[in-house]
C-alpha cells in the first residue's frame, strides 16, 4: 500500500513540475513576444523595389516621379556591397528623402549634407581594425569622406554588413571585383492608415505601369511587417488564455468531486445540517471560491471566444489549410522578395533573435520567484483548510 | 451442407447491400479532388468549416434539452397512468397513443400556426417545445411499469415512502434500463430531424446539422467525411448503452426471455466496455469542443480579405487618366476593370448580407456584358441589385457563397 501510495505522490510530483516548467516556457513567449511588439515599433513602414541594373523600367518609374511623389514619399538610392577592412560593408548613397522613409537614430554628428560625407554606425567605428571618430577623414578604395555622423545600429540592424551612407553622386568608383550594385527605389505612402492591397493600390496610384509590365517588377512590402510580427504576441495571449482556462476547468471539476466526497463521507456519520452547521466557515469559503473561479471561468472563455488570430490571409494557402506544396514554396517566396534587400527581413529576423537573448535571462529570474512564492502560499493554504475539514 | 452454404453467401450478400452506403460513405470520405486518397475532406471540415461545427452543437444541444426534460415528464406521466385510476384515464391514455401515432406531416400545419401564435416561431424553443412533450416516452413506461409487481409498492408504504418518494427510490431505479432505451430511442430519433426544422426554422443560425449537412454549398462538397464524424456519436452511444437497451426493450415488450448475466466475469467485462464506451463519448465530446475553438480561429483567418466600391454611373474616356481625350459614352453601371472576373464568361462578384443573425459578408456572383472599357475602367450590363458593392480586389481566390471580410478605409480616401 505504501508503496503506491509513494508512486502516486512521485506522479503528482512529476504532473505538478511538468505544469510548472509548461507555464513558465509559455509566459517567458509571451513576455518575450511583447518586448519585440515594442521594438519593432520603430521598423519603417515603407515598400521597396529593387533593380540589378538601371533598366527601362527604372527609368519609367524615375520620370514617373512627379505623379507618384503627390502619394508617395519617394527615395532613390544606389547600393554597392563591398568587402573593406577585413569585413563586408555597403555603401549606400542616398538622397534627401532618405531620412524621412527609414528611422535612422544620429548618436552623434549630424546628417550627410553635401559632397565627400560620410554617416557610419557605432559599431563600424568600434569594431574594425582601425577605430574611427567624428571628423577623421576615411579612404574608400581611393576616396576620402569625412566622417560627420555616427548612427545607432544596435535599434536597427545586428546582420553583419555594415552601412555606410553617402550621397547618391558621391559613391566611390572600382570597387574590385566582388563589387555587387544594387538600385532601390523605396516609397512611403503619405496616408499612414493604410493596411492592406499595396502593391494593387500603389500600381493603381502611379498609373504609369501597364498590366503586362506589373508582373516584371517586384515589391517588396515591408508596411505590415510591424503588423505581422505583432500577431504573434497576440497570438501567445491567447495561447496563454486557453492554457489558464484548462488548469481552471480541471481544478474546478476535481475540487467539486472532492467536496462532493467529502460530503458524502460526512453524513455517514452525522445528519446533513450538524455538519454544516459545524463547518460553516470552510463551507462559505469554499462556495466562495468555487464562484470566484466560475466566473474567472466565464470571462476567460468569453476572451477566447472573441480572439480573432487574424494573420493576414494573402500569406495562407488560398484553398485548402493542408495544403503543403503551399508551405514548401513559402521559403522561396520570403527570400525572393525580401532577400535581396539591404534592410530587409533578414535584418527583421537578426532584431528578433536579439531581442530574444536580451530578455531571456530577465524573464526567466522573475518568473521563477513569482511561481515559486505563489504556490508555495497557494499550497500551504490548501494544506491548513483540508487539515481543518478532516 | 450445399444448402448452408449458399444460405450464408445470400445473408452476406445482402447485409453488404444493407452496409453498402456506409461503406461508400467511409470510402468517399477519403477522397480528394483527382479521386486517389486524401484527407483534404477532413481537413476542410474539422478545421476550416465553421458552420459544420455550429450544426454540431445546435444538435447536441437540442438533444440535451429534449432528453433531458422529455424523459422525467414521461416518467412522471407514466407513473401516473400506471398507479392511479382517476376519471376519464381510458380516454387520456388513447389520446396519448392517437398522438404518437399521428405523422408529423398530419400536424405539421397546426403546429406551425400554434408556434407562430405564441410568436415562438425562427427561434430554438419551435423545435425544442413540441418535441419536449412527445407522448411516446411515456407509452413507452407505461407498458414496463404495468409489468412491476404490486407488492414492492406495498413494501415502500410499510416502511414510511410517501407516494413522490415511492416513485424516487423505487420505481426509478427499477426503470433504469427504460430510461437509457428510451434515451438512445429518442437520441437516434432528434439527431436524425430534419423536417422540423427545416419547417419551423428558416435562420441557418440555429439548424441542427441533421438539416445543414446537404442544404450548403461549403458542406456539400465534403459532404462524405462530414457524414462519417457525424454518425460517429449515435456509433458510440449505441456501444455505452447497449445493454441496457436490449433490457429494457425485452422486458417492455413483456416477454421473459431477458437472461440475467451468469458469470461475475461477463459482467465485469461489460462494464469495462460501457466504461471505454463512455470514455469515448467524453473524449469525442472534448475533441469537437476543442475543434471548434480551433476553426473558428482559423476560418476568421483563412477568409479572404477584400475590398469594395460602388458602382459609378457616367463617362468612358479613351484615356483614363485625360479626361479631355476621347469620349467611349455614357453608361449606367461602370466598375474597375479589376472588378471583372473573366472565368470563361465575365463575371463579378458582390457582397451581401448574410440571411442569418450572424449577418456575415457572402459573395454573389453576376454574369455581366461589357459594354465598353479602356483598360481601367468598364462599362458593363448585368442584373445588379441596386447601390451594390462591387468587390475590386482580394487576397484569395472568389467563390460564389463564400464568406469573406471587407477591409474598410478606403473609402475616405477615394472621396477626396
Amino acid at each position: 500500500m505504501k508503496k503506491v501510495k509513494n508512486r502516486k505522490e512521485k506522479n503528482d510530483k512529476i504532473k505538478i513540475i511538468l505544469i510548472i516548467i509548461l507555464s513558465i516556457l509559455t509566459l517567458l513567449l509571451f513576455l518575450m513576444q511583447r518586448n519585440i511588439k515594442k521594438e519593432l515599433e520603430n521598423f519603417p513602414s515603407k515598400i521597396e523595389i529593387i533593380f540589378e541594373e538601371k533598366n527601362e523600367m527604372y527609368q519609367k518609374l524615375i520620370d514617373g516621379r512627379e505623379l507618384m511623389e503627390e502619394k508617395y514619399i519617394l527615395s532613390e538610392t544606389e547600393e554597392k556591397d563591398v568587402l573593406f577592412e577585413g569585413g563586408n560593408i555597403s555603401i549606400i548613397g542616398i538622397d534627401e528623402n532618405y531620412s524621412q522613409i527609414n528611422n535612422i537614430e544620429i548618436l552623434c554628428g549630424e546628417w550627410i549634407t553635401g559632397e565627400n560625407q560620410i554617416l557610419i554606425s557605432d559599431k563600424f567605428a568600434k569594431e574594425r581594425n582601425k577605430s574611427f571618430s567624428l571628423g577623421e577623414t576615411i579612404d574608400i578604395f581611393g576616396k576620402n569622406y569625412k566622417i560627420v555622423g555616427i548612427y545607432e545600429n544596435e535599434k536597427y540592424s545586428k546582420s553583419k554588413i555594415e552601412n555606410l551612407y553617402v550621397e547618391k553622386g558621391d559613391l566611390p568608383e572600382n570597387l574590385g571585383n566582388r563589387e555587387k550594385v544594387f538600385y532601390s527605389l523605396e516609397f512611403k505612402p503619405r496616408d499612414e492608415n493604410r493596411k492592406s492591397f499595396i502593391t494593387e493600390k500603389f500600381y493603381e496610384d502611379i498609373k504609369i505601369i501597364l498590366e503586362e509590365e506589373q508582373e516584371e517588377i517586384k515589391i517588396a512590402d515591408f508596411t505590415e511587417s510591424n503588423r505581422n510580427l505583432s500577431k504573434y504576441y497576440y497570438g501567445f495571449i491567447f495561447l496563454f488564455e486557453v492554457v489558464a482556462l484548462i488548469f481552471i476547468t480541471v481544478y474546478l471539476i476535481k475540487s467539486i468531486k472532492l467536496n462532493i466526497k467529502k460530503y458524502q463521507f460526512g453524513t455517514k456519520r452525522k445528519y446533513g445540517k450538524e455538519l454544516l452547521s459545524e463547518n460553516l466557515t470552510i463551507v462559505l469559503l469554499q462556495i466562495l471560491k468555487t464562484l470566484l473561479l466560475i466566473f474567472l471561468w466565464i470571462f476567460l472563455l468569453r476572451l477566447i471566444l472573441e480572439f480573432k488570430l487574424s494573420t493576414p490571409s494573402k500569406f495562407l494557402p488560398p484553398m485548402d489549410i493542408f495544403d503543403f506544396q503551399f508551405y514548401s514554396q513559402i521559403g522561396n517566396v520570403f527570400k525572393e522578395e525580401y532577400g535581396k534587400t539591404a534592410a530587409g527581413y533578414g535584418k527583421v529576423y537578426a532584431n528578433l533573435m536579439r531581442v530574444t537573448k536580451k530578455y531571456f535571462v530577465e524573464s526567466v529570474i522573475l518568473l521563477i520567484t513569482l511561481l515559486a512564492v505563489s504556490i508555495n502560499y497557494i499550497s500551504e493554504k490548501f494544506k491548513m483548510a483540508e487539515r481543518k475539514l478532516q | 451442407m450445399a444448402k448452408k452454404v449458399l444460405k450464408n453467401i445470400l445473408i452476406y450478400f445482402i447485409s453488404i447491400i444493407c452496409l453498402f452506403p456506409i461503406i461508400l460513405m467511409i470510402v468517399s470520405s477519403f477522397k480528394g479532388c483527382d479521386e486517389g486518397f486524401s484527407l483534404v475532406q477532413y481537413g476542410k471540415i474539422l478545421f476550416q468549416t465553421e458552420d459544420f461545427f455550429r450544426g454540431f452543437w445546435n444538435s447536441v444541444i437540442y438533444i440535451f434539452i429534449i432528453i433531458g426534460i422529455n424523459i422525467p415528464i414521461s416518467l412522471l406521466g407514466a407513473y401516473g397512468f400506471s398507479r392511479f385510476e382517476f376519471k376519464g384515464k381510458g380516454f387520456l391514455y388513447w389520446l396519448y397513443i392517437v398522438l404518437m401515432l399521428m405523422p408529423f406531416q398530419a400536424t405539421m400545419v397546426p403546429q406551425y400556426l400554434t408556434l407562430k401564435a405564441f410568436n415562438i416561431i425562427d427561434s430554438p424553443s419551435a423545435v425544442i417545445l413540441p418535441n419536449i412533450f412527445s407522448t411516446f416516452g411515456t407509452f413507452l413506461m407505461v407498458q414496463y411499469m404495468r409489468g412491476m409487481n404490486e407488492e414492492i409498492y406495498d413494501a415502500g408504504r410499510i416502511d414510511g415512502l410517501s407516494e413522490f418518494k415511492l416513485f424516487l427510490k423505487i420505481v426509478m431505479p427499477l426503470c433504469r434500463s427504460i430510461i437509457s432505451a428510451l434515451m438512445v430511442l429518442l437520441f437516434v430519433n432528434y439527431w436524425s430531424m430534419v423536417e422540423q426544422p427545416l419547417v419551423f426554422i428558416s435562420d441557418k443560425y440555429y439548424m441542427p446539422l441533421s438539416a445543414t449537412l446537404n442544404a450548403t454549398e461549403e458542406l456539400r462538397e465534403v459532404a462524405f467525411a462530414a457524414g462519417t464524424i457525424y454518425s460517429i456519436l449515435p456509433l458510440l452511444l449505441y456501444q455505452f448503452s447497449y445493454e441496457d437497451l436490449t433490457q429494457g426493450i425485452t422486458l417492455s415488450s413483456g416477454l421473459e426471455g431477458y437472461e440475467k448475466v451468469s458469470s461475475i466475469n461477463g459482467v465485469k467485462e461489460r462494464a469495462t466496455q460501457k466504461q471505454k464506451a463512455g470514455r469515448g463519448i467524453i473524449i469525442f465530446m472534448v475533441t469537437m469542443l476543442s475543434l471548434t475553438l480551433i476553426t473558428q480561429k482559423i476560418s476568421y483567418s483563412m477568409t479572404p480579405e477584400v475590398e469594395v466600391i460602388k458602382t459609378k454611373r457616367g463617362e468612358i474616356t479613351e484615356d483614363p487618366f485625360d479626361k479631355k481625350s476621347k469620349s467611349l459614352g455614357i453608361y449606367n453601371t461602370i466598375v474597375p476593370d479589376s472588378a471583372i472576373h473573366r472565368e470563361g464568361e465575365n463575371v463579378i462578384y458582390i457582397i451581401t448580407e448574410e440571411k442569418s443573425i450572424r449577418k456575415r459578408d457572402q459573395l454573389m456572383k453576376i454574369n455581366v456584358q461589357i459594354e465598353a472599357t479602356n483598360g481601367y475602367e468598364t462599362a458593363i450590363i448585368g442584373v445588379l441589385p441596386y447601390n451594390s458593392e462591387v468587390i475590386k480586389w482580394t487576397t484569395k481566390p472568389l467563390k460564389e457563397g463564400m464568406n469573406v471580410r471587407v477591409v474598410r478605409g478606403r473609402g475616405e480616401e477615394s472621396e477626396e
